[in-house]
């Protein structure tokens, strides 16, 4: 077992996902995101995954665009169409789309592109400090070599 | 298929290369008395999710991020663009050293709950930004096979 091997399923399992719908005012997407301390929320319709809205998109598209958060709706100003992933694949793949893509965020989505979940940047720092402190036990090889060095403090 | 993964060896390096590293471009800087019209410009113009609140010989004394922006900006008062960096940034940010490890800066991270950290010299005068990203490609750049070598996603 090495670094990043795990599904992307072992992290969001067991957890809501953060969802809003298009008619959603922005201000009330903005409670989700705190709510579920992440930098978005998954736009759905009828139960298929159709935006996402991010921190960025509130910076770019609604503060400096003058628009007003509490009378804007989300479908305005979301990201359509993002790029997902599902939770059969590697965390090691959305490390390699976070890095390339420039995401913070991942909408993780079934077959049916029904969505499961958001895993986020939080989700990948976590795992690494996870290996770091010994934590994971899949790793334990690693984890020791981290002790080895002293560096777990 | 997952790759091989990389080796416990090869991840030492996080422990033995320092932030310096992941520094490459100029942080975005502003004085407590700049305006958030001028900083959330400076963002959106410059593509960055932090800005550095500093006195005029380069102390440091508080970021001003993106979510800083999602929780003060979220009411329906447009008269924030006249509002001051120093009334509105997050005051004394955890910082770090420019020769921090990699892996110091991203248990900092980890533990403080930050996407971004300040970098300061000895004197508290800031010297960078370290982003989560920054450590993220890092580890893409330096376990090719790990990171790149993937199967397409559906």
């Amino acid at each position: 077992m090495a670094i990043g091997t795990r599904t992307i399923g072992e992290f969001i399992s067991g957890r809501d996902s953060p969802n809003v719908s298009p008619t959603t005012p922005v201000q009330e997407a903005i409670q989700t995101m705190r709510a579920f301390r992440t930098p978005g929320v998954l736009v759905v319709e009828a139960g298929v995954l159709v935006g996402i809205f991010t921190e960025k998109d509130f910076l770019n598209r609604v503060v400096a665009a003058d628009l007003l958060p509490g009378e804007t709706r989300v479908g305005e100003v979301m990201t359509p169409s993002p790029e997902v992933l599902g939770p059969d694949h590697s965390i090691a793949l959305a490390i390699n789309r976070m890095a390339i893509g420039g995401f913070r965020n991942v909408p993780i989505v079934d077959e049916h592109g029904r969505p499961v979940g958001l895993l986020t940047v939080r989700d990948v720092v976590d795992h690494l400090a996870d290996i770091f402190e010994g934590e994971d036990e899949d790793l334990s090889e690693q984890a020791g070599l981290w002790l080895d060095l002293g560096v777990t403090g | 298929m997952n790759g091989a993964g990389p080796t416990p060896a090869s991840l030492t390096g996080l422990f033995s290369h320092s932030v310096r590293e992941l520094i490459k471009t100029e942080p975005l800087k502003l004085q407590p008395s700049a305006t958030l019209q001028e900083a959330v410009e400076s963002m959106r113009a410059n593509r960055r999710g932090c800005v550095l609140v500093v006195n005029g010989r380069g102390k440091l004394f508080g970021v001003f991020t993106e979510r800083d922006v999602v929780v003060k900006l979220s009411g329906d008062d447009l008269s924030w663009r006249g509002w001051l960096l120093g009334d509105c940034m997050t005051p004394a940010p955890t910082t770090i050293l420019g020769d921090t490890t990699i892996g110091q800066a991203l248990q900092t991270m980890n533990e403080g709950r930050f996407r971004h950290i300040p970098v300061v010299d000895a004197a508290g005068c800031a010297a960078g930004i370290v982003t989560i990203r920054d450590i993220i490609i890092y580890l893409v750049e330096h376990h090719p096979a790990a990171f790149l070598n993937l199967p397409a996603a559906r």
